[in-house]
């Protein structure tokens, strides 16, 4: 435990926001905010990659590689996942993920 | 002629008229003319086979002893032991292929004349056929299986010729009558020769009854039922019982009467000459297990005293008949009484005698009777004839008369009824003549009839038993000397009211000889009637058994070389005694004469009243037969079908009708219990199966929404359960 | 109870809540809004654990960009933003959300579990965890970390590619969401013209496909001769 916290204190709350962020996912009906609860998962995934570097291996380098390559991911696709929505919203006047439903049979 | 070939010819003897039934029953029952003359021509070749056999066997002389044996057939029934069938001709097989043949072929002739108007003409002549052949094979049987075998077949024949007339209420319930009770006789027969085969293992006369050790083992072991008897008795009694029964002997004799309700020829024939005279055949072939037990035992004392008793039933019935052929009939039984009494006190010869003789002189009888009852018919036809051609009316006769007893258009005129007869003697002259002959044969008038000699040779062998103090014989004596009285009396009234005085109907007065078909057989009977006597003349008797020289006795002494010699038995061969040929001419001219005086001198004239009616409640009695009938419907019948209706209306409707039902209803209930499972489970089972289906897809293509977040839903549900399972149950 | 638990705790409770309000609120500008304050929660974290390097990056990248953007996109589509929280499926999501949690605060919190001879619970983790070594704080992690992405022995490829998936990304992203004119848009409208009728996820699926007419028929033939008896 460092400065009295111990890891799976950082665990738990990461966990939670993960959960959180995949309630957000699967429940919202504005497709922006399925994007944007993407991006706590992400967070959440950041703060348990740092913690566990933080904890365990603080000497190594390739925790903090992942991470940081998460950030430019995240980046990279919260730009082209807006980008879908607003070709789709121009097209068919609609942002509801349950309507865009033509990717069946 | 070598043995081979005799032995040869004795099977063949029965063969023709087996094959004529087979040929008119299957073929030719549409020809009259070529049924009749297949049946007579395959009678006549029988006649003709046996005579050859007869007159060689006459001339070998230890027939008895050593028989012609002929095709033995092994026939093996049961494993282990073999059964041979075959033919045999012993002497006393020898004298029934001779007088059999000779009987069934006259009447066979006789026949066709006198069926000639019936449509079943050659249904007639086809049970004629079978029944002789049957006849001849009994005669000829070496053992007694086939010997069954025949005696069934023959009562069948008699059934249905019996029933011939099968139309009438009458008709077939004689038949019925008739089988029913020789059945009774035939079961204890049947008995019989189970117990003998248990005994010795075998079923060939000569196995046994010429094998001294078999007899005596017989002899010696103890009836099973132990009842004082040894088993040789028992089966004899048995054995007896079939002949009570086929031979219409007390108790069993009420059927031969009633038998008198088919044509004349089948009562000529069946219940004369030869089927009544099977029983008395098969009694003598087992003489030797009477004889082995010596003169005293109670089997002979049973088949004597049984014999006298229907000895005198038989006469004094027959005195108080009206029917020509009920006369016949009783006298028959009589007759045959008279026979088996002879047995029952050891007189074998006597008894063969007496039945050949009966046997031709019966015969004769009542194809004189046929004769006459044609005649009176014929006269009543031309009566009733030529009153319809007064009246300017035309009937067509012939349509469907068939010969009997009920007859036409007025009311009820029987020409089987004495009293509607009378003066026939002028119309009907060789019918008179030949009829006049057998009568006095059957009384026994002295001398020149063959009736007078055995008769005589039964009385002179009782009358020695009771010399030497036999109980049997005595009682025999009496009674048969009683019953010959008797016979005398009612043979001369029968011919008395018959031929004699004045026509009494219009149809008596208009009757017309019979055809030569019909006189030629009587007259031929009448030669045998007469002479056949000669053939047993006694060698000690006065005068004429001097006369006969080495002739006199030769059919006893013929027939005697077949009884095997036992101890106890001893055939003592006796002197002429004076006083039994004193009875026989008192009881036959005394009877004669009696009834010439009462019938022949004042001969009744129409309408008046027998002179036998004067005996008021005995003639009732025995017109009516002792009242036998009544007695064995009262005993036998009624409670018989009482049972019956019972069974039929508690068990068979009540038990069985309820059962089924029941069965029914069960098996309406399975199958309605099975619809239902059908229905419910199979058709509900693979509907619920396609139903389920139906309902997984349709829920299954929910899933499939094309929704992002759906997707997305069940793939981390499917991860969660997999992660689960990674966990908890898998490392 | 130290400071930095304390500040741990307003710092959990801050990026928790922020991050259920941005998940359950109508709306969707606020919604954008609680994600900033969430990041801001984030950049927190980082700083607890001594990764200040992160934080900073955390709030340039993910506050200043990529929030940014959310809040163009909820811009945009201002007009068809309907009022409602949750889709037909929210229940199973909170279920499974709820059920996920439980099971990784299980699997990583400070019991020890035995299940089937394994054990769970980070009582169990063969680096000791729930207690003792306490590590020195990295001193030059930024200029190693640098050192690692430039170097083509440890993560200098993923690093180029990062920077090729950048370069996609923003193309990507200009050329999807330009606009369309003329027959293109025409074009475009036709093919994803959404048919409101499919939408029904009431509606029930039909009953009778063309396949099943056989049995259709047989079974009404059954039926009619089930009923006669």
């Amino acid at each position: 435990m460092i400065n009295g916290i111990p890891l799976y204190w950082y665990l738990i709350v990461s966990a939670a926001l993960f959960c959180i962020g995949l309630y957000g996912v699967l429940a919202r009906k504005n497709a922006i905010a399925v994007i944007m609860c993407v991006e706590l998962m992400l967070n959440a995934v950041n703060i348990n990659l740092i913690a566990f570097w933080r904890y365990i291996t603080p000497a190594a380098i390739s925790g903090l590689s992942f991470a940081a390559f998460i950030f430019v991911v995240a980046a990279a696709e919260a730009a082209v996942g807006l980008a879908l929505i607003i070709s789709i919203y121009r097209n068919t006047r609609s942002v509801d993920p349950e309507k865009i439903d033509s990717m069946k049979l | 002629m070598s043995r081979e070939l005799l032995g040869t010819l004795t099977w063949l003897a029965p063969l023709p008229p087996l094959l004529s039934f087979a040929v008119i029953a299957l073929f030719t029952n549409r020809y009259r003319m070529v049924s009749a003359a297949i049946a007579v021509g395959s009678m006549l070749t029988s006649c003709l086979l046996s005579f050859i056999v007869f007159f060689n066997a006459v001339g070998i002389g230890n027939l008895g002893e050593d028989p012609i044996r002929g095709v033995p057939y092994s026939f093996i029934p049961t494993a282990g032991s073999t059964f041979n069938i075959g033919v045999a001709v012993d002497p006393l097989g020898a004298t029934f292929m001779f007088m059999v043949p000779l009987a069934c072929t006259l009447i066979f002739i006789y026949s066709t004349s006198y069926m000639a108007k019936d449509p079943l003409f050659t249904r007639f002549f086809a049970f004629l056929s079978l029944f002789g052949g049957s006849m001849m094979g009994l005669v000829v049987s070496d053992n007694l299986l086939s010997l069954f075998v025949f005696w069934e077949l023959m009562g069948f024949c008699s059934y249905s010729l019996i029933g011939f007339f099968y139309r009438k209420p009458s008709a077939y319930k004689a038949a019925v009558k008739a089988f029913m009770t020789t059945r009774v006789g035939d079961m204890l027969l049947l008995l019989g020769i189970v117990y003998l085969y248990s005994m010795t293992g075998t079923l060939n006369f000569f196995d046994i009854l010429h094998n001294q050790e078999v007899l005596t083992h017989l002899a010696e072991a103890p009836a099973v039922l132990g009842l004082g008897i040894s088993a040789a008795g028992l089966i004899a009694i048995l054995i007896f019982g079939g002949t009570v029964g086929k031979s219409a002997q007390f108790p069993l004799h009420v059927w031969l009467p009633d038998a008198m309700e088919g044509p004349t020829p089948v009562s000529a024939m069946i219940h004369a000459a030869t089927m009544v005279s099977a029983g008395i055949f098969l009694l003598l072939r087992f003489f030797p297990l009477l004889q082995v037990g010596g003169r005293d035992t109670p089997a002979f004392m049973i088949v004597g005293l049984i014999g006298a008793i229907t000895a005198f039933l038989g006469a004094t019935i027959a005195v108080a008949q009206y029917d020509i052929k009920r006369v016949l009939a009783f006298s028959t039984i009589s007759q045959l009484g008279f026979m088996v009494a002879a047995i029952g006190i050891g007189a074998y010869g006597a008894a063969v005698f007496h039945l050949l003789s009966h046997a031709f002189f019966k015969a004769l009888l009542f194809l004189g009777s046929g004769s006459v009852i044609h005649g009176v018919e014929h006269g009543h036809e031309h009566v009733a004839h030529s009153e319809h051609e007064a009246h300017g009316n035309e009937h067509g006769h012939g349509d469907a008369d068939v010969h009997g007893h009920d007859a036409p258009a007025t009311p009820a005129f029987d020409p089987q009824d004495m009293r509607n007869m009378g003066g026939l003697r002028k119309r009907m002259p060789i019918t008179f003549y030949t009829f006049l002959a057998g009568g006095l044969a059957l009384a026994g008038f002295p001398f020149i009839t063959a009736g007078f000699w055995s008769k005589d040779e039964i009385l002179a062998d009782a009358f020695h038993g009771l010399s030497t103090g036999s109980t049997i014989s005595t009682i025999v004596f009496i009674v048969l000397a009683f019953s010959a009285l008797l016979t005398a009396f009612y043979t001369a009234r029968q011919i008395s009211m018959t031929f004699l005085g004045e026509a009494r109907t219009e149809a008596a007065a208009h009757a017309t000889e019979s055809a030569p078909a019909m006189t030629y057989p009587l007259i031929v009977l009448a030669f045998f009637a007469i002479f056949f006597g000669f053939t047993n003349v006694p060698k000690d008797f006065p005068i004429l058994g001097a006369l006969f020289g080495p002739a006199a006795g030769w059919l006893k002494g013929f027939v005697g070389t077949q009884l095997v010699e036992v101890e106890k038995f001893k055939e003592e061969a006796f002197g002429f005694n004076v006083i039994p040929l004193l009875t026989s001419l008192v009881v036959a001219l005394g009877g004669l004469g009696l009834g010439w005086m009462v019938y022949g001198q004042k001969p009744l004239k129409a309408g008046q009243t027998d002179p036998v009616e004067k005996m008021g409640g005995l003639f009732t009695f025995l017109h009516n037969r002792w009242y036998f009938d009544e007695l064995y419907r009262a005993i036998f019948i009624k409670p018989l079908q009482a049972i019956a209706d019972n069974y039929s209306r508690i068990v068979d409707k009540g038990v069985i009708d309820w059962l089924l039902e029941g069965g029914y209803k069960v098996g309406v209930g399975i199958a309605r219990a099975l619809k239902e499972f059908d229905r419910v489970v199979i058709t509900g089972g693979s509907d619920l199966i396609g139903n389920t289906v139906r309902s997984i897809g349709r829920e299954g293509r929910e899933l499939q929404s094309g929704q992002v977040q759906g997707y997305l839903l069940q793939a981390l549900i499917a991860a969660v359960v997999l992660m689960l399972f990674f966990l908890v149950v898998a490392q | 109870m130290t400071l930095q638990q304390i500040l741990f705790i307003v710092i959990s409770l801050v990026v928790l809540g922020s991050a259920f309000l941005v998940v359950t609120t109508r709306n969707l500008f606020h919604a954008a809004l609680f994600l900033v304050v969430s990041f801001f929660g984030v950049a927190g974290f980082y700083v607890l654990l001594d990764a200040g390097f992160f934080a900073a990056a955390q709030v340039l990248v993910y506050i200043g960009a990529i929030s940014i953007l959310f809040i163009f996109a909820v811009m945009l589509t201002r007009d068809v933003i309907t009022a409602q929280r949750g889709n037909s499926q929210w229940q199973a999501a909170a279920f499974v959300g709820a059920f996920l949690f439980l099971l990784m605060a299980i699997l990583l919190g400070p019991f020890s579990i035995t299940i089937r001879g394994h054990q769970f619970g980070n009582a169990n983790w063969p680096f000791d965890m729930a207690g003792d070594a306490i590590k020195a704080a990295p001193s030059n992690f930024v200029g190693t970390m640098g050192s690692g992405l430039v170097s083509m022995d440890q993560y200098g490829v993923p690093f180029l590619l990062a920077g090729v998936l950048l370069l996609v990304a923003m193309v990507g992203a200009i050329w999807v969401a330009r606009e369309l004119r003329g027959r293109e848009a025409e074009k475009a409208a036709a093919e994803t013209a959404i048919d409101d009728a499919d939408m029904d996820m009431n509606q029930p699926v039909q009953e009778t496909l063309p396949l099943v007419d056989t049995n259709e028929a047989h079974e009404s033939h059954d039926a009619a001769a089930v009923e006669k008896h």
